[in-house]
């Protein structure tokens, strides 16, 4: 188990600095940096000291390394458009951003799961088509269409939820239903396969002969067993969606970091930028990398591989 | 390899046994009518339209399509808040879903296969880079980085292709290399091993063809991929640029007529919809096809 820790730790540790190296080159490609900071009406003298202050004109590799140490001390730079630090302009969004995932994770997974364990019952019967149909929905509706669709319906024709904003708990619903149902297909799948698999096992039978009702043993039994690889799932969903609100939180007018984005991107502010696609990407590796260490420790034999 | 990533990266349209082969075909048909109905739309636009999806005309603004009581033969499905022919931007958006589509895919597929027969076939130090490599790929969040690099370098429709073959490999990586791994000791790759053919021979010409079937998933997959994201990027400004026809450009044109003529985003949103379900139950089909044909 101290060898898979440490080899796997190792990859994700590789990982992220690729990932730094890549956001540390997407801020060097944006532009000239003395120049964003001076303004455009300065002059070459000042441009020039900044430059020479900031240790713009040092070969690239010690200016990475000292961006990277920077980093690892908290420090993402200063936002062209805000003047305030990067980190502080994040904190302020990362609340809103993190609170629509955790809410689409959730409707994602009571949605998906009571679907895949009808569908698992009966495999191949006309309620697994169904859940079948709403999987296949799930990948090919565009989601801005459906938050159009949701905010028409429920937002205009029923006047039940709020278009727009993050003020309130119902602000959240229609942005989660549309973020979360992405990932629909996903956990259906993953648990349909798994209590398909869990449903025909020995342990089930075993179950089943010495008299457990049904509903206790597919309830119980069954389900602990096939939700193993959705915690998985879950993870590597929960870094989509982070990345994948975007369109969301634009459309519903939420203020949180994937609007922050798409703001700071037409405004040419790559700090922000840099900083937002570092901050998910780490967010990935490490939510990915506590998956798998878990399933490790569950079960032994993936520590071999 | 990390199991979080291996459980969600096999083609996710595959159901396996759940569909009985009859619905299987019917999905084929199904998939491909559509397909085609969009590509003829994209190859005869100009021959469907009389009007050029770029002509303004300010006197008739927002007509009503056919199906809502519009009154006006000549603009079937009514015309936008510019007086533009509505049909005729979303056949010239047709146009840009597909190349989209088809252009990605057709850089994506190359880089993948490679990255995932080198992976699968020589194994050890090799693979590792390659899985190091989809690893880098996947922690990067696709809308996040495609927006910023198309932000910066800019939007013309090959850059777009561009940046999202740059992102939309992995699929290609995971499942050629499975697949190669299962192969590769597989008596007629032996065979051919034995007989004196070189690595690259045996890759192209002994595994590649088998791989044919579930690689078409994949790549239908992509394009349903690509061809979504293309719209997301158009919708939030930074893809294609106005005044070209996008589906996804026409959704966030019209998106303050929303409560007054929703029409104008339903008729984009449903024509992306359709496609998207149109190449994946293609794209399922087709794979059941060929493995018939394969007798696999």
């Amino acid at each position: 188990m101290a060898g898979f820790i440490v080899r796997r730790g190792a990859l994700a540790l590789l990982v992220l600095l690729t990932v730094s190296l890549l956001s540390f080159g997407l801020l060097k490609v944006s532009g000239d940096l003395a120049i964003a900071m001076a303004g455009e009406q300065a002059g070459a003298e000042y441009v020039a000291f900044l430059r020479k202050q900031y240790g713009l004109d040092d070969p690239l590799i010690v200016q990475y390394l000292r961006w990277l140490g920077r980093l690892l001390s908290g420090d993402l730079g200063i936002s062209y458009y805000f003047g305030t630090p990067v980190t502080q302009v994040l904190a302020e969004k990362f609340p809103i951003t993190m609170t629509l995932g955790v809410s689409a994770l959730l409707f994602a997974v009571v949605l998906s799961i009571p679907l895949g364990i009808v569908a698992a019952l009966r495999p191949d019967s006309w309620i697994d088509r169904v859940v079948l149909g709403v999987a296949l929905l799930g990948q090919a509706i565009p989601t801005f269409w459906l938050c159009f669709l949701m905010i028409l319906l429920f937002g205009i024709n029923f006047a039940w939820l709020p278009i727009s904003g993050s003020t309130t708990w119902a602000h959240y619903v229609m942005p989660a239903v549309a973020l979360g149902y992405y990932a629909t297909p996903a956990f259906t799948r993953i648990t349909r396969a798994g209590m398909i698999e869990a449903l025909a096992s020995d342990y089930v039978r075993t179950a089943r002969a010495k008299g457990v009702r049904r509903p206790v043993v597919v309830l119980k039994h069954a389900l602990r067993n096939a939700l193993v690889p959705v915690v998985s799932v879950a993870a590597v969903q929960f870094g989509f969606m982070l990345g994948g609100s975007v369109v969301i939180e634009t459309i519903f007018a939420m203020h949180g970091v994937g609007y922050l984005a798409w703001q700071a991107i037409s405004q040419n502010d790559y700090p922000v930028v840099q900083a937002i696609v570092l901050t998910v990407a780490s967010i990935y590796v490490m939510l990915t990398l506590t998956a798998d260490l878990l399933n490790a420790a569950i079960d032994p034999r993936i520590r071999i591989r | 390899m990390s199991t979080a990533s291996d459980t969600t990266l096999v083609p996710s349209t595959t159901w396996g046994a759940s569909i009985p082969r009859a619905w299987r075909r019917r999905g084929l048909v199904i998939g491909g009518t559509i397909l085609l109905i969009v590509i003829l739309m994209a190859l005869l636009a100009p021959w469907l339209s009389p009007h050029s999806p770029y002509d303004q005309d300010l006197s008739k603004r927002l007509i009503a399509p056919w199906f809502l009581g519009g009154q006006d033969p000549a603009h079937l499905l009514g015309t936008d808040h510019l007086g533009r022919d509505y049909l005729a931007r979303m056949l010239y958006g047709a146009r840009v879903a597909l190349m989209v589509g088809f252009g990605t895919v057709a850089l994506s597929a190359p880089i993948g296969i490679t990255l995932g027969l080198l992976g699968g076939y020589y194994g050890r130090r090799v693979d590792l880079i390659v899985m190091y490599l989809v690893m880098v790929r996947l922690s990067l969040p696709v809308v996040l980085v495609a927006l910023a690099v198309v932000g910066l370098i800019g939007s013309e429709l090959t850059i777009i292709m561009a940046v999202l073959a740059g992102l939309l490999w992995d699929r290609f990586v995971v499942v050629t290399r499975s697949l190669v791994m299962q192969l590769r000791e597989r008596e007629f790759v032996l065979a051919a091993r034995a007989a004196g053919a070189s690595d690259f021979a045996v890759l192209v010409r002994e595994i590649l063809p088998n791989l044919a079937a579930p690689l078409t998933v994949v790549a239908t997959l992509e394009m349903a991929n690509a061809i979504l994201l293309e719209a997301a990027l158009s919708f939030l400004g930074l893809g294609v640029k106005p005044p070209e026809a996008s589906w996804g450009l026409m959704i966030a044109e019209a998106k303050d007529m929303v409560f007054f003529e929703s029409w104008l985003i339903n008729i984009p949103g449903f024509a992306l919809f359709a496609l998207v379900i149109g190449i994946n139950l293609f794209g399922d089909g087709l794979r059941d096809a060929l493995s018939i044909e394969r007798g696999a």
